[in-house]
């Protein structure tokens, strides 16, 4: 008795114990979570790596300096704003409050659009132009000692470049040490009492506008056409007082033009580099003025010439300076970009061809355009962005090609395959859709192979999960991105899902016979290689998915998962070839609306037919 | 007779080596012809060549001595001047005057070796038996296109000379590769980007590279055609993850 007692209240212990035990333990898991849930990203002022303004973890962030647990933007010393410095007339965007006002910077938080001092107009500084703010024009009128000319009146870089180049020049006379001295320049900067058309001088600082310093009627101290110079890229004569004539030319008279300013098309034509007696470079011909560094073939009278800068490229094609070109690693576009592969364009530079690679998993695209010029054609080239974010959520061929909006290519339906659409959502975890099935949804059909939806796009057929729940939806075409980007299919993360969003199982429902045998009655398709090579081709699309080649040409498998009733396929060696070769042969628009109706109407009547057989 | 003769070619040869030994040492050794302004010269060298040479180091690791905050490139130190950490925004300048902030650092890069350069000349003058009395040596740094000033005022007495300042001008296009680069970043935290080709039509004297690595960093290279001083610095500004992120 007293035995049992003691058993008892052994019992009674523990239970108290294993009580304290879970409750402890429970508490533990409650603050555990609350912990984890109570380290949202922080705002610190200096990271410990020395960076500035980071929304991070708190654990990041340097000790010695302001921490918050709220996003930068909403703390006083991370605001960003623009920084104005007084000193040089600059103005930063997106500078945080306290860099910039502990450096000593005036920190606005409006746009630099709409900061006063921030406002750029036209200054002038000679026959040169900036578009700048009104103190970094005193600032560069001061380096350049001239007196400051801010025309805000002027709004655009363009017209204020045209008002530079539209400035009179000609030839600014004055006396000194009793001669007479002249400079080339214009009528501001020449500052003279006076401009003078006709020449009859008199005392004083005159203006000729259109003359050069070495006119005979200006009788001055400078003679004419005793060196050249190179400016804006092309050769110059200058005269002895190192002003700036007429554009180069062995044809010393026409190039002086009896003392007049002269256009440099009237001295010469264009230069294509050919002519050596000329000095009309011409960027777009791939010439500019350079200084001549050879013995035999000096042009006369001139250490300068048009030097053509030709570059070649990986085709053994000629091209002109500042020309540029894309170059891929293998063929682009039509969603058959390969695993690893990267944009990448090509720029002519004096010679060299410079390489310029765009944002890395294909996130920008390089894209080609040309002007026509004389010498041929000038091709252009830019990195942009690929806009293929949102082609899985295009339902319709229309705005899935709509290129003003996106880069995305429409491909034919694929049996059981709706990737991401807007309405077929939920399908993307639960349902499916399947083109040769009715709109009419239907529960539990009694199918013989069923489709499941596992990650990383893998095809199959069998098994049994979620039944109960599918749908079968109609779709016209699948919306893929027409350059995939790339993924860190590698590592842990978003690749699974992106992939996944290609995972497709088809239905395939056989009616039985009374007598045994029967007929398949829907879904057929899905049996045939074809389909499944289908549906590879739109999960290759949407990335670095499915089985594929690399930028090196190798063929993998591990990125797709092809089943029948459970059973692993693979695709046979000619198919390989097939994708291998960019899916050769394959079909890449969706046939026209019409055409398309009228399938999936007979298909709807026998996808009718064939579930009532089911049932 | 011969006697006389053989003479007269041993002074003929005797007086060649002269005067080539005579052109040797003119042309290639030279005289050091000493001048009272010496000591001054020779300073002014020094810190030119002190200016020079920090400038140039300065640029490759964009403007800081030790830079903080940086990234890799192929074992190259390299600062961040605009960075985010975020996807899909434009960068946050970390260093919003570079002008300024290359001055500061010049001067606090050159402070050790331009004090030097004084002491030296100072003793110099003292080891050729001038009076020298010196004052502390305090100088400001100023980058201008085309030129590094560097302004020391220190009261200075040789003799009976008294100076106190003593202006330096370097050749160098650090204001322009700052300027430029002011540029870039200006582009960089508007637009997550810069174009490159214009700038390099704007500015043919200048080779401009950018690489963008794979987590979305951008290195920036600046190169001075003529002088072959270097700019370098990165930018982490607008970008997009692998995939949906």
């Amino acid at each position: 008795m007293r035995e049992k007692k003691l058993i008892a209240g052994f019992e009674f212990l523990v239970i108290i114990l294993f009580t304290f035990a879970f409750s402890f333990l429970i508490s533990s898991t409650i603050v555990s979570a609350k912990t984890d849930l109570s380290q949202p990203s922080s705002c610190c002022e200096k990271t410990k790596n020395g960076a500035f303004c980071v929304n991070t973890d708190e654990k990041n962030c340097d000790g010695a300096y302001k921490i918050s647990q709220t996003s930068c933007e909403t703390t006083s010393y991370c605001r960003l704003g623009t920084c104005y410095d007084s000193d040089e007339g600059i103005c930063m965007e997106n500078t945080p409050q306290n860099i910039c006002t502990n450096k000593g910077g005036t920190w606005d938080e409006r746009s630099v659009d709409e900061v006063p001092q921030c406002q750029q107009g036209c200054c002038i500084i000679a026959d040169q132009a900036a578009f700048v703010s009104l103190v970094r024009c005193k600032k560069l009128s001061s380096f350049f000692g001239v007196e400051n000319n801010f025309r805000k009146d002027i709004t655009s870089e363009m017209a204020c470049i045209a008002t530079a180049q539209s400035q009179d020049m000609g030839a600014c006379v004055y006396e000194k040490d009793f001669e007479k001295a002249c400079e080339f320049t214009t009528r501001g900067d020449c500052g003279a009492s006076e401009t003078v058309e006709a020449v009859n001088s008199s005392a004083g600082k005159k203006f000729y506008k259109d003359y050069l310093c070495s006119a005979e009627e200006l009788n001055t101290i400078c003679a004419r056409q005793t060196s050249t110079t190179c400016y804006n890229g092309e050769v110059y004569w200058t005269d002895s007082c190192g002003n700036r004539e007429n554009v180069y030319s062995s044809d010393e008279t026409k190039s002086w033009n009896r003392g007049r300013v002269i256009e440099p098309d009237k001295v010469c034509s264009p230069n294509d580099g050919k002519n050596k007696e000329c000095g009309n470079c011409d960027y777009l011909l791939g010439t500019r003025c350079a200084e001549f560094k050879g013995i035999v073939g000096k042009p006369a009278g001139s250490d300068f010439y048009c030097q053509k800068t030709e570059c070649v490229d990986r085709d053994g094609d000629k091209r002109l300076n500042g020309e540029s070109w894309c170059v891929y690693d293998g063929e682009v576009g039509n969603g058959k970009d390969k695993v690893g592969s990267r944009y990448f364009r090509e720029v002519c530079v004096d010679g060299d061809v410079k390489v310029e690679a765009c944002a890395e998993y294909r996130n920008e695209v390089c894209l080609e355009g040309s002007i026509e010029t004389s010498a041929g054609t000038y091709g252009t080239s830019a990195c942009r962005v690929n806009r293929w974010q949102d082609c899985v959520m295009q339902s319709d061929n229309e705005s899935c090609m709509n290129i003003d909006r996106r880069d995305c290519l429409w491909l034919p339906p694929v049996t059981g395959m709706s990737i991401g659409q807007s309405s077929a959502s939920d399908q993307q975890r639960t349902g499916f859709s399947n083109p040769t099935a009715g709109e009419k949804v239907f529960a539990n059909p009694t199918a013989t192979g069923n489709a499941i939806a596992p990650i990383t796009g893998k095809i199959s057929w069998g098994g049994k999960e979620d039944e109960e729940t599918e749908k079968n939806v109609r779709i016209e075409g699948v919306c893929v991105p027409n350059f995939p980007p790339g993924l860190k299919f590698w590592e842990e993360g978003t690749a699974k899902q992106t992939c996944g969003l290609a995972n497709v199982k088809c239905i395939v429902v056989k009616e039985e016979g009374l007598l045994g045998g029967g007929s398949i009655k829907q879904g057929e398709e899905c049996l045939e290689e074809s389909w499944a090579l289908d549906a590879n081709r739109a999960c290759a699309a949407l990335g670095d998915c499915g089985g594929y080649i690399n930028y090196q040409g190798k063929y993998t498998d591990d990125g797709y998962e092809w089943k029948i009733d459970g059973k692993k396929k693979d695709f046979t060696p000619n198919n390989v070839n097939k994708i291998s070769g960019g899916f050769m042969g394959m079909i890449i628009q969706a046939l026209s609306d019409g055409e398309e109706n009228n399938k999936e109407n007979q298909i709807d009547k026998e996808a009718n037919k064939t579930i009532e057989t089911m049932k | 007779m011969v006697k006389k003769r053989g003479q007269v070619t041993l002074f003929i040869v005797l007086a060649i080596i002269i005067v080539a030994v005579a052109l040797v040492y003119f042309l290639y050794v030279g005289p050091k012809i000493e001048s009272d302004s010496d000591g001054r010269l020779n300073f002014e060298k020094c810190v030119k060549d002190v200016a020079k040479e920090s400038s140039e180091k300065l640029g490759e690791t964009g403007g800081y001595i030790k830079p903080d905050f940086i990234y890799t490139y192929r074992g190259e130190r390299i600062p961040y001047l605009c960075y985010t950490n975020e996807y899909y925004k434009t960068c946050t300048i970390q260093e919003p005057f570079l002008k300024q902030h290359f001055e500061t650092q010049l001067k606090k890069f050159t402070e050790e070796k331009i004090n030097l350069c004084y002491e030296n000349s100072l003793d110099a003058l003292r080891a050729r038996g001038y009076s020298v009395q010196a004052g502390k040596l305090n100088y400001s740094v100023s980058l201008e296109p085309g030129v590094i000033k560097i302004n020391i005022q220190s009261p200075t007495t040789i003799g009976s000379n008294k100076f106190s300042k003593f202006n330096v001008a370097v050749v160098s296009p650090v204001y322009e590769m700052l300027m430029i680069s002011t540029t870039i970043l200006q582009f960089e935290t508007r637009f997550g980007g810069s174009d490159v080709d214009s700038i390099t039509m704007l500015y043919p004297d200048y080779y401009i590279d950018k690489i963008k690595r794979d987590d979305g960093t951008t290195v920036y290279f600046l190169e001075n055609k003529i002088f072959g001083n270097k700019f370098k610095f990165a930018t982490r500004s607008l970008v997009f993850p692998a995939g949906y992120g």
